[in-house]
């Protein structure tokens, strides 16, 4: 996993993501941006060159499997890692997430160590398909 | 009258309309009928749905006015504006409590995030002067016993700043912060609720003191995934209580 990539996190709790951004940072994570809320972290995706985004679910104007889905149909956007960390425990959200394309689901209250685990696992994946890809 | 069901029906005498009449109209339709004029017979038949109709609306119409009364006499009105005017306040202090959970949950953050560095600091200051005091010890040897006793005193000293925990109970504080989000957004949805309902009752209010449609969104929610975190013995049905049960699913799915 490459510690130098750039992560977008989406919650529109500032205390949130203030602990994500400070897992991240032990996790050896440097470059962080925030947005609270998937309408204002759309265009940052469009703009920048993130590598990763962690988003919650449920937020005002724009929630996160919304923001999942305007991902998913962005052609420049739509092989984009999206990490959901998000209270929403219910079956059918986790279905929905999962068929909508969600890379991982963490559900809230999380530790540091399943947030490492869902990451690495995320881009091995990721290494793996593309692995399979070039056989 | 009473139905099957021995409920008592609506309508009273004086709104039954004429028996000679109905059966009047019913047996010249047989007759057209018989005869094969079917337009004449149908014609009939919508005459005797129209004085059922019209018995239903003269019976809508006394209900109307028994509720109007009823409303009136217990002054409904007036309870449901004082009501209404403790909404707003409700929902001032629903957010007055996110706000302060939001700013304590900061504070400590602040505080945990200035003291993480330093816990690691001494922890590895504290190993290199461990380090360094092994290989003074193994070069220059054992002095006399009451240096050997600082010695001992210092390396059981630094073992403790090595091994404290300072940082794994700081990174646990700052994981339980995660309260404020759980319980802002079951405050928040509580909140929405208490909107919803305020909502529904001026509409009552201001349009009519008993618009039954108008009040039927009180506590609708928008369709499709309702959103925000379980609260414990209210919201268990179908839901997942770890992230193992997450992964479980998740895997039904090829993750």
């Amino acid at each position: 996993m490459d510690k130098n990539m750039k992560v977008l996190i989406v919650d529109d709790f500032s205390v949130m993501r203030r602990i994500i951004k400070n897992l991240l940072r032990e996790l050896g994570f440097s470059s962080i941006s925030e947005a609270d809320d998937g309408k204002t972290a759309l265009p940052m995706l469009q703009q920048g060159s993130f590598d990763l985004v962690i988003s919650d679910w449920n937020m005002p104007l724009m929630t996160g499997i919304e923001l999942l889905r305007a991902i998913r149909a962005d052609q420049r956007l739509q092989a984009m890692p999206v990490l959901l960390v998000t209270a929403e425990n219910k079956r059918e959200n986790i279905i929905h997430a999962a068929q909508a394309g969600v890379n991982g689901y963490i559900v809230k209250p999380f530790t540091a160590a399943t947030l490492n685990d869902k990451l690495t696992r995320i881009f091995e994946r990721i290494a793996a398909e593309k692995a399979q890809a070039i056989q | 009258m009473v139905d099957s069901n021995g409920m008592q029906q609506l309508g009273s005498g004086s709104e039954i309309p004429d028996v000679k009449d109905i059966l009047e109209k019913s047996r010249s339709m047989v007759t057209l009928l018989e005869q094969g004029q079917t337009d004449a017979a149908v014609q009939l038949l919508n005459e005797l749905a129209r004085m059922r109709e019209r018995e239903l609306f003269a019976e809508l119409g006394r209900l109307t006015r028994h509720l109007h009364d009823a409303l009136k006499s217990v002054r409904l009105g007036d309870e449901v504006s004082e009501l209404v005017n403790e909404f707003p306040d409700a929902r001032q202090r629903l957010g007055y409590v996110v706000r302060l959970t939001e700013e304590a949950a900061n504070k400590t953050l602040s505080i945990i995030e200035g003291l993480i560095p330093k816990a690691e600091a001494v922890s590895s200051q504290a190993e290199q002067l461990l380090e360094q005091l092994q290989t003074f010890e193994s070069t220059a040897g054992v002095v006399n016993s009451e240096t050997a006793a600082l010695h001992t005193g210092l390396r059981h000293y630094l073992k403790m700043q090595i091994n404290s925990g300072w940082h794994e109970a700081l990174s646990e504080i700052m994981m339980a912060q995660d309260f404020q989000d759980i319980t802002g957004q079951i405050i928040q949805r509580v909140s929405l609720l208490v909107g919803d309902i305020e909502m529904g009752l001026v509409d009552i209010l201001r349009k009519n003191p008993f618009a039954g449609e108008e009040s039927s969104r009180i506590g609708a929610r928008e369709q499709g995934l309702e959103m925000g975190p379980a609260v414990p013995g209210i919201d268990d049905a179908d839901r997942l209580d770890n992230q193992d049960d997450v992964d479980q699913l998740l895997m039904e799915y090829g993750f």
